[in-house]
């Protein structure tokens, strides 16, 4: 009876609207460029949404400053990383010295419908979002602004702020549009790199291909070699790796799967000038190389930062599953002779691997996938439990991956079992 | 009015029996002479509280506010005439956040000498006396334990550009809307009023966004933002805790600031000046907020809100209890024992309780208060004190003595609405006292020792904390709860802060708001702790690091059946009651909805 | 020029006293005998073997010019033909009479071409018209007759180590009938044609003996036809045309060999490669029948390297004339007075030497440019290890350095042969286990040969050297040994872990840790305890190791206690314990040892721990928490009191 009665409420109940987090600014900035009152605006170098009112701006990267200054006044050498807000959450990052991120997210709210036309009541969800997220989302921002254009240092040696800024225009607005703050989870935090489970025997001949390849192209400085978007080889460094890996499986090949998803890979390649049947094909670069007239450009990606600084060409050559990154010194000019020679030495023999690869993981099913977490983890425990707070709201199988690779950073060994037992309780 | 100064100095020492006020006013003076002129200019501070009362005593509810609010204005003209110099550059301060202004505004009040207020003026002779006794018994669980805090004069004059000073493991600031600073438990106010005034720029910046600040984060520190009225709280610490953990104490320093002057007082001090200064009304009182940081620091109960009572054979418990129903006088609402700082027994007033409880958050900063001052430990106190979670607007009057003096262990506390009781409750303390030497209960608590999770028998259980839900008649119980002594490994005070941080850890976990937990089990590095919710209880357990899974579950198992047993030791599991309403006239009380109505008032 | 002689003669040939008109030369093939017999055998003969103890000499009675001469097997019994009618028998059995005894052949008015032993006593006479299988009775100076055949004959070639006649047969001569002798049995095997170049007419006798020879190459029987060169054919050249003479069955046409020139020819066998010696360009070329695939059912076969002469031979003078001073002759190579012999003897009856030939392998380096050619080539030959290791360590370095497919062929190569060797290996073990009745007979251990080219070899000889080479890029160097692991696998064979240290030390010599960190995480370097050991050596350089290591040994499951030291030697006392406890040994371990460790660490927390832990122990064990005097925890209990005071003890009641 009762609950009869009370049965349509529960139903208006359910008109509430949920507001997933959504990216509210997103700017950068250096005090040290517009120290004197009234030159505040220098100190922006980026900021979205720019139609914002200057005066805006400036008061919300004014208060920025503030905050960072306050902090340090308890420890000089640890600023703030985040600020919370009843209705948003900002972000802060300080990529290259002076230099600062600045993400501000809207709290997820509920909007709750009022009876009699009252205006709806809007709930803050204020400890929905995970600072841990958002903060890897943001150095995500940086990286893959470093991946495509080199430090801000670097910019503004070769062309002042204003090459700065331009790049920053040129790349970010673009970039966030592709941000997907809702979706974020674990994985952004530790920029996790799945890597295809293979056999050991088609793991070496994969080995000897790209050694092959390497000696026979010798231009070519690095290699790495996915499958089914997942990492097998890496010539790469980890971090930089990490971060092309994101922009690889996030960016580039979705953009690129309609022949993969047609049933049979890609159609079969008519013989070229004495070449075997392939289905090889560059996903940077030219889109043909028949067309003579196309260009042969390559998107410059910029790897080691720290020390060797080095620019290098990205050509992504794929065959049906197997993709292949080929990594070339920016000095070298790359001529259409060249992709040829790729093009026809590559093609087949990665046909043929692709093949065997699928096959391999056909036979091997078992072997479950694997999320290597960065072996140089740099969590706290803490966090690590926070972000299995936040796995309890997520699919269970990333908990197992978790607990698998947490193993790698030992100092914390102990802590890192307590958390798998932690997240078997809270799953 | 006159009169009721003259209570607030009565009975320095007990010989002199019935002894008239102005001699022993005369006779503590020439302890301290700016008490003299403190306490002549003490008269506006206690009208404001006495005629509080006076407006608010004559049984009509409704009238209350509206009356007392006329009286205040009027009363507090009067004030402004001394206030003068002041006033001419303050008020133009109506914005002042820059630090410059507010280094200004603070040098400004360096000259007023003028903090009359009864409590503080009360607290002002403490801290005299202070010097010959020194802290010692009176202190709550833990506190001796605790990191005791230096004398004060130490924190306030620290460098506040120091490297020492940053280290501190958590700064606690009050401010005042207006940018004021009001209390910092490390350095000085004026050192640090450019800080606050940061502070203050801040949290009033993100409000003019229409919006409110909550904390910031950085690698080293949490710092949470709490505005109360027209009071900002900040704590800036590095201790780990949560956010909510860390406001859960803000709270704590508000509420001890209004138990001194009550919510509505502080709000009418700041209607009508926006950039007053209130250390004045607070002035010798901020021992009592870092007795009450400290404590925060140390004892478990905060961070449970739950009293922890001594264990005790239910037998003398009651005997006890008995001893305190039977001495009682009218207006008296609670008696309570406290020994080594842990409660022994609380009797109620069955009409009180009826109609709101005893929150263990106001039991918490009474035996703060108690602990924090050594003042009481000399004779009888009766002073005015409010219980924010029982109503943050009124005082009741609370009559505080030792029974064991000199080695002051055994504290009594006998609360009453009426401020005039201060003999007939002195009686009831006579009476108390007879009745407890005459079953030589005294020597029994005095043997009263806390217990230790050895006697659990449960091997790899190092130390436990346990707060039932399943109290008999929980809604007008005092939440408890029980936990053993911490021994060997963790006797060293390191220790100590180490395994209370774990349990904050848990805690903070189990009580997250977006993604609470109901069990963790958690092997840290050097213990393996297992923190449980359920509706019967909360659980936190620390084991050796070597307990595995099964055999921690298999523990628990046992401790509960071992905390059943002990129960009635524990716990108080039935608290006495007494009746001192003189006219049983209950039953034309007036409904519960009216915040402001909370029941003793209709009493009067 | 010299490492261009990939045939040379042999050293110290045997010497004999050269051919003249009082002294004819007579060569044995059977026992690889020199006869010297001057004048008919009155002033003696000088026989002459492969080693100095089996040379004889002796007289004989001038009974006329000998025709042939040789001795049984043993030099039991000598035989000499001096008429077309007779054969002389002369008993060389100790205490047997020594008197010489004739025999004639059987068949009337037919002339004895020959004879050939075919056993200690056993011998047949190759008549114009069939043979006679006789047995030797010396005690009783007579022959018996044991099996005769009636057949025309031309002429006929012997091979004693297949002990297999063969008659030339037919008016052409191109008709060659088999025959095998076996203790006392001689059954005749099917006859088969040789194709003549061109067909006489009118028929006349046109396949000489000089032109046919008979070998085992590989084991198996061959008739090599030296196929001369004429004009109507359109061949290019002469060729030598093999045809295998299996024991049952049809002799076939299987292989041809291009000689592309004319001229005059000689054939050797020597290490199963067919030497033909060509006089007039003074050159000598080898084949290698299995070199190339079995395609057809006739293969033909260019020579594997280009014609070179034999090595030049020196004579040093002799006799006490000689001086050192004096250079020792020249001797004439590829002479017309040479006769060859099978399958590898060189007789220069003018000179009075006999040779042996002999292939050098390492010339062919430089000659066969094909790699994968060339280890087809080595691998079949007989002391070629050490010329296969130089050919990988060649194609590894300077400037010719090899092609990754070129080293993954060769490394494929090797391997196979590897593998089959182990394979081998491993059944006759297994067949040995399962019990020796019926497997010793049907299995003999396999013999390891030359071409069994193992990882401790390829690591001793080729990868350490090769790695540890300056100016090499470390990529090849990676890709290398990663191509031998990748071929190993590729074949099931185990890797050895040196191997793997070895990629790792090269790995870590250039900071690619992350690469080192892929292997480990597809298990390409698998786990043994070295490798585990290695791991942990490397944390200081690469702290992740460390971890790497831990799991490897535990993967291992056989390594608990080195893994329990690793722990301790990190101070985590606990994980060791907790470790211990896992594998359930936490029992029996001394109590001192981690009290020790828990000790060092000062961290008195950890200590607490600990102890309490073994006092659990002892409770549960013995029913008293107290430590033995055997544990030697004495001054821990002391220390432990000092911390945490007696009363911190455990309570023998506390249960």
């Amino acid at each position: 009876m009762l609950c009869v009665f009370f049965s349509p409420r529960m139903a208006s109940g359910m008109q509430e609207k949920q507001y997933t987090p959504s990216l509210l600014s997103f700017f950068i900035y250096n005090p040290k460029f517009g120290p004197r009152e009234g030159e505040e605006e220098k100190k922006i170098l980026f900021y979205h949404p720019s139609e914002l009112d200057k005066n805006e701006k400036i008061r919300s990267v004014g208060l920025c400053e503030a905050i960072v200054q306050f902090t340090r006044t308890f420890c000089p050498t640890k600023p703030a990383k985040s600020l919370h807000t009843q209705k948003n959450r900002q972000i802060f990052y300080e990529p290259e010295e002076h230099f600062w991120m600045v993400m501000v997210v809207r709290n997820p709210m509920i909007e709750k419908p009022n009876k009699d036309g009252k205006p709806p009541t809007i709930e803050y969800q204020e400890d929905e979002i995970l600072d841990s997220v958002y903060g890897a989302v943001l150095q995500q921002c940086y990286s893959m602004y470093k991946l495509f254009n080199g430090t801000f240092g670097r910019a503004m040696e070769a062309g002042g702020v204003e090459m700065l800024t331009q790049k920053l225009e040129k790349f970010f607005y673009r970039y966030l549009q592709t941000l997907h703050l809702q979706s974020c989870d674990l994985l952004d935090v530790f920029g996790g790199i799945s890597f295809f489970p293979l056999d050991k025997m088609t793991y070496l001949k994969i080995q000897s291909f790209v050694n092959r390849v390497e000696q026979s192209l010798s231009l070519i400085k690095y290699t790495a070699f996915l499958y089914n978007d997942q990492l097998i080889w890496s010539g790469l460094e980890q971090d930089d790796m990490r971060i092309l890996y994101k922009y690889l499986t996030t960016s580039l090949f979705p953009r690129h799967t309609e022949p993969e998803l047609a049933g049979r890979d890609s159609p079969l390649r008519p013989e070229v000038a004495g070449n075997l049947l392939h289905y090889g094909r560059f996903l940077t670069g030219p889109a043909s190389l028949k067309d003579p007239d196309a260009k042969i450009r390559f998107p410059r990606i910029f790897v080691n930062t720290e020390d060797s600084y080095e620019e290098l060409h990205l050509i992504v050559y794929k065959a049906m599953s197997a993709a292949v990154c080929f990594m070339i010194s920016a000095a070298e000019d790359l001529t259409r002779e060249f992709c040829e020679q790729l093009d026809s030495l590559v093609g087949p023999q990665l046909t043929l691997l692709a093949s065997d690869i699928c096959e391999q993981y056909n036979i091997n099913r078992r072997i479950s996938g694997s999320v290597l977490i960065s072996l140089t983890l740099r969590q706290t425990p803490r966090k690590c439990l926070a972000l299995l707070a936040l796995l309890s709201s997520n699919k269970h199988t990333i908990g197992a991956h978790i607990k698998r690779n947490i193993c790698y950073f030992d100092s914390q060994r102990s802590q890192a079992c307590a958390l798998f037992q932690y997240s078997i309780y809270t799953i | 009015m006159f009169y009721s100064r003259g209570v607030c100095w009565s009975s320095g020492c007990e010989k002199q029996g019935d002894v008239s006020p102005v001699e022993n006013h005369i006779h503590c003076d020439e302890g301290q002479p700016q008490t003299e002129e403190g306490s002549e200019a003490a008269c506006p501070g206690i009208s404001i509280v006495t005629d509080g009362f006076a407006d608010s005593a004559p049984g009509d509810v409704s009238g209350g506010p509206a009356s007392c609010e006329g009286e205040e204005h009027t009363h507090l003209d009067s004030q402004d005439t001394h206030l003068d110099s002041e006033d001419a550059h303050l008020d133009s301060e109506h914005t002042h956040l820059s630090a410059e202004q507010a280094l200004d505004s603070a040098s400004g009040e360096e000259s007023q000498e003028d903090s009359g207020e009864f409590v503080a003026a009360m607290l002002a002779r403490s801290r005299l006396e202070e010097q010959g006794l020194g802290v010692k018994g009176g202190s709550p669980p833990l506190a001796d334990t605790g990191p005791s805090p230096p004398p004060p004069g130490l924190h306030r004059d620290e460098d506040v550009t120091a490297d020492a000073w940053r280290a501190h493991r958590k700064h606690v600031f009050v401010l005042s809307e207006a940018g004021k600073p009001i209390y910092s438990r490390y350095g000085s106010e004026e050192a640090l009023s450019s800080t606050m005034g940061v502070m203050m720029a801040l949290v009033s910046f993100v409000q003019s966004g229409d919006n409110t600040i909550r904390s910031v984060h950085s690698d080293q520190h949490t710092v949470v933002f709490m505005q109360q009225g027209p009071l900002v709280l900040v704590s800036v610490s590095s201790s780990g805790q949560s956010e909510q953990q860390l406001r859960h104490e803000l709270r704590y320093v508000y509420n001890q600031i209004v138990s001194m002057l009550t919510q509505a007082s502080i709000a009418r001090i700041f209607q009508h000046k926006k950039n007053y200064d209130l250390r004045r009304l607070l002035a010798g009182s901020e021992k009592i907020l870092d007795g009450l940081l400290d404590l925060l620091d140390c004892d478990p109960s905060f961070l449970l809100s739950a009293v922890h009572c001594m264990p005790l054979a239910s037998s003398l418990r009651d005997a006890l209890s008995h001893v305190l129903q039977k001495a009682i006088t009218p207006n008296l609402v609670f008696s309570i024992l406290i020994a080594q700082g842990q409660l022994v027994t609380i009797v109620q007033e069955r009409t009180v309780i009826e109609d709101a409880r005893l929150e263990p958050a106001d039991l918490h900063l009474l035996l703060n208060l108690i602990g924090a001052s050594s003042a009481f430990q000399a004779g009888e106190i009766w002073t005015p004190i409010c219980l924010p979670s029982f109503n943050p607007d009124c005082y009741f009057y609370a009559y505080i003595s030792y029974l064991d003096p000199p080695s002051c262990s055994v504290c009594l506390l006998l609360l009453s609405t009426d401020k005039e009781a201060f003999y007939a409750v002195a009686e009831c303390k006579r009476k108390i006292e007879e009745a407890m030497l005459a079953q030589n209960a005294l020597a029994a608590l005095a043997k009263a020792r806390p217990y230790s999770a050895t006697q659990v028998g449960v091997s790899d259980l190092r130390h436990f904390m346990y707060k039932p839900f399943d109290v008999p008649d929980n809604h007008r119980q005092l939440t408890q709860f029980t936990s053993p002594e911490m021994e060997s490994p963790y006797s060293s005070e390191a220790e100590k802060t180490r395994l209370l941080d774990l349990y904050r850890d848990l805690h903070g976990r189990i009580h997250s708001t977006s993604r609470p937990l109901k069990l963790i089990y958690h092997v840290a590095e050097r213990e393996t702790l297992l923190a449980w919710v359920t509706s019967k209880f909360e659980l936190y357990t620390c084991f050796s690091p070597l307990v595995t899974k099964a055999s921690s579950i298999n523990a628990i198992t046992k401790l509960l059946r071992w905390i059943k047993k002990e129960e009635e030791r524990l716990f108080i599991r039935y608290p006495p009651k007494y009746s001192t309403t003189p006219n049983p006239s209950r039953t034309r009380k007036a409904p519960e909805h009216d915040a402001t109505d909370n029941g003793f008032l209709s009493l009067l | 020029m010299n490492e261009e002689y990939y045939l040379e003669l042999r050293e110290n040939p045997v010497q004999f006293e050269h051919a003249s008109s009082v002294n004819n030369v007579f060569f044995d093939e059977a026992n690889k005998q020199v006869f010297a017999v001057r004048s008919g055998g009155a002033t003696g003969v000088v026989v002459k073997g492969p080693d100095d103890k089996s040379s004889v000499a002796f007289r004989m009675d001038d009974k006329g010019e000998v025709k042939c001469i040789k001795f049984s097997i043993g030099n039991k019994i000598l035989a000499v033909q001096r008429t077309t009618k007779s054969v002389d028998f002369i008993n060389f059995i100790p205490d047997f009479p020594h008197i010489e005894f004739s025999h004639e052949c059987k068949t009337k008015n037919a002339s004895v071409l020959g004879f050939c032993w075919t056993n200690w006593n056993e011998i047949v006479f190759v008549t114009d018209q069939g043979i006679e299988f006789y047995q030797v009775l010396p005690d009783k100076r007579s022959l018996k007759l044991l099996k005769s055949q009636s057949i025309n004959v031309n002429w006929y070639i012997y091979c004693p180590e297949t002990s297999v006649l063969l008659l030339s047969t037919t008016v052409q001569g191109n008709v060659l009938q088999p025959f095998a002798f076996k203790s006392g049995t001689m059954s005749k095997m099917s006859k088969f044609e040789i194709e003549l170049p061109v067909v006489p007419k009118p028929a006349k006798l046109s396949l000489s003996e000089r032109d046919i020879a008979v070998a085992t190459i590989y084991s198996d029987l061959y008739v090599m036809y030296l196929k001369h060169h004429s004009r109507t054919t359109n061949s290019p050249g002469a060729e030598v045309v093999l045809y295998h003479l299996p024991r049952e069955g049809a002799c076939k046409k299987t292989h041809v060999l291009k000689l592309n020139t004319t001229g005059k020819f000689a054939l050797n066998v020597v290490d199963n490669l067919v030497v033909v010696h060509h006089q007039s360009s003074l050159t000598s070329i080898i084949f290698d029948i299995k070199l190339q695939e079995p395609d057809c059912p006739v293969n033909v076969h260019q020579a594997v390297l280009p014609g070179r002469s034999i090595h030049p031979f020196k004579i040093p003078r002799t006799g006490p004339a000689a001086a050192p001073s004096q250079a020792p002759v020249i001797c004439e190579l590829y002479s017309s007075t040479w006769s060859v012999f099978q399958p590898d003897i060189i007789i220069s009856a003018s000179e009075g030497y006999l040779w042996y030939l002999k292939v050098k392998l390492q010339p062919t380096l430089n000659l066969l440019q094909d790699k994968g050619k060339l280890m087809d080539f080595l691998l079949r030959r007989r002391d070629c290890k050490m010329v296969i290791l130089s050919v990988c360590s060649q194609m590894l370095v300077g400037e010719e350095k090899g092609s990754l497919p070129v080293v993954a062929t060769v490394f494929d190569k090797l391997n196979q042969v590897y593998k089959e060797y182990l394979d081998a290996e491993q059944t006759y073990t297994v067949a040995m286990e399962s019990g020796p009745s019926r497997s010793s007979s049907s299995y003999k251990r396999p013999v390891r040969t030359q071409a069994v080219i193992d990882q401790s070899d390829m690591y001793t000889h080729v990868l350490s050297t090769f790695t540890e080479r300056k100016g090499v890029c470390h990529k090849f160097i990676i890709a290398v040994l990663m191509e031998y692991i990748r071929s190993l696998n590729q074949y099931q064979i185990t890797v050895q872990h040196y191997l793997y240290e070895l990629v790792i030390k090269t790995l870590v010599h250039h900071n690619l840790f992350y690469m080192l960190h892929q292997f480990l995480q597809y298990h390409v370097l698998s786990d043994s305890k070295p490798l585990a050991c290695l791991l942990l050596s490397l944390e200081s350089t690469y702290p992740p190791a460390h971890q790497l290591s831990l799991d490897m040994l535990k993967r291992l499951s056989t390594a608990n206690d080195e893994i329990v030291e690793v722990l301790l030697s990190k101070q985590q006392v606990l994980g060791a314990l907790r470790f211990v406890r896992s594998v359930g040994g936490h029992d029996n371990v001394s109590a001192r040892k981690f009290l020790d460790a828990a000790r060092q660490t000062s961290d008195s927390m950890l200590f607490y721990t600990i102890f309490r832990f073994f006092e659990q122990r002892n409770l549960r064990l013995r029913g008293n928490p107290g430590f033995n005097q055997g544990e030697h925890c004495e001054e821990h209990v002391a220390y432990f009191k000092q911390m945490f005071g007696e009363q911190a003890l455990m309570k023998p009641a506390a249960v």
